[in-house]
């Protein structure tokens, strides 16, 4: 099932690294500005607008399905 | 699965240098786990090398016997240790305990372990004064031996996997003994299901440490609301994150729990009135956004305007530990998602 993970830059590190644990090195991330949740609602719909063509293009593209872990 | 080797010259300075590049170690000098000491190690325990325990999230490494040696060595623990390290990462690694959220959190959440039974006594665990502190070898290198696992094998490694805003002094090494002579109450393995005469780890997250010190009151019930009432600031996580799940910790002095033995006769009737008594802060205390966010989260959490720090009395975990002088005891608020998690220890005799 194709996934995007959306993900805060002061967590990315620990997304790709999870990630890669689990087996999926190559898994889609938009990463978007850090703090999130104390953000406004006008900012998030904002920050969505300019993530959606990322977004749309990340789920699109094909990506190796993982060996099993 | 094999371990990964270094070759660094036969100098424990060097040795050092090249663990903490490799980033093996907690930021201390480690003694340098040589071929010969992990052998040496393991040979007087009666579990195989390869045998693995379990997959210790995030970086989900093996456990093996192995490397839990190699990092109990470089902790500078005694090979009698051994089955305690072993017993506290089966704890960790049971999905109860969500070793995942723990290692991962912005919260400075570290697990401390809990030691009952008869091999308090065998390895000369302290149980009594400064037994959070330093000085005790089982104490600190137990701990630290832990510690060094979930950042080598578990992979916590601050900052990049680990989002820990500040982390702890607990996480360098968080291990005691119940005083369970000094109890009027059952230890807490027996009130988990074990007999006394077992000994057991029991893995608990907490925050961190908060001191209730009261020296002057001489009825029980108004040092359990000297207790009661120290518990918790605001910015608690009980009051966000983690109301609805996890435990949190009451470690009092051997004089508290005499006074409070005398009248409280059952564990079950101290948690009770923790239970009804910390629930004392009113929920004008908060700023307007959060006051809707607690009364509208759906776990009644606020009874009477004041609120709940608990959704249970068993949400408290009581034990008894220190010094037999002065009138401290400690709270260890909780992280609130994971659960305790104890585990027998497996003693055979030590060749």
């Amino acid at each position: 099932m194709p996934t995007v993970t959306v993900v805060t830059d002061a967590l990315l590190s620990l997304a790709k690294s999870a990630a890669k644990s689990y087996g999926y090195p190559d898994l889609p991330m938009v990463v978007v500005p850090h703090p999130f949740e104390t953000l406004a609602p006008e900012r998030i719909r904002q920050i969505a607008e300019e993530k959606f063509a990322e977004i749309v293009s990340a789920v699109s593209r094909p990506t190796e399905v993982p060996s099993q872990r | 699965m094999t371990s990964q080797y270094l070759d660094v010259d036969d100098d424990i300075n060097a040795a050092f240098d090249a663990a903490y590049d490799a980033g093996w170690t907690d930021g201390l000098p480690i003694i340098p786990p040589t071929e010969e000491r992990v052998a040496a190690f393991l040979d007087k325990s009666d579990r195989k090398a390869h045998e693995v325990l379990a997959v210790l999230p995030p970086k989900r490494a093996e456990a093996s016997i192995q490397k839990l040696a190699v990092n109990a060595v470089m902790a500078g623990c005694k090979p009698e240790y051994f089955p305690v390290i072993v017993a506290a990462v089966e704890a960790l690694a049971d999905p109860t305990f969500e070793l995942y959220g723990v290692n991962t959190t912005t919260n400075p959440v570290a697990p401390v372990f809990i030691i009952n039974g008869p091999i308090r006594k065998e390895i000369d665990l302290n149980c009594s004064w400064g037994c959070f502190g330093p000085g005790n070898r089982a104490n600190a290198t137990i701990g630290r031996a832990l510690t060094l696992a979930l950042i080598n094998i578990a992979g916590r490694i601050p900052g990049q996997v680990s989002k820990a805003t500040h982390a702890q002094p607990g996480r360098y090494a968080f291990c005691f003994g119940e005083h369970e002579e000094m109890s009027p109450w059952e230890p807490l393995h027996v009130e988990r299901g074990f007999r006394a005469d077992e000994s057991t780890v029991t893995a608990l997250a907490t925050t961190g440490t908060t001191n209730i010190l009261d020296m002057l009151s001489k009825r029980p019930e108004e040092l359990m609301m000297m207790i009661a009432h120290s518990y918790v600031s605001v910015g608690n996580n009980c009051y966000f994150a983690g109301y609805a799940k996890g435990e949190m910790g009451l470690v009092l002095c051997p004089p508290h729990a005499r006074l409070i033995g005398e009248k409280f006769k059952k564990k079950q009737d101290v948690k009770e009135f923790l239970f009804e008594h910390t629930a004392w802060v009113p929920i004008e205390m908060f700023p307007d956004h959060l006051r809707s966010a607690i009364q509208s989260n759906g776990l009644n959490q606020v009874v009477n305007g004041r609120v709940r720090i608990a959704p249970t009395p068993e949400t408290f975990v009581v034990v008894v530990a220190g010094g037999l002088a002065g009138y401290q005891s400690v709270a260890l608020p909780g992280f609130g998602s994971p659960y305790m998690v104890t585990k027998p220890i497996a003693r055979k005799p030590v060749r």
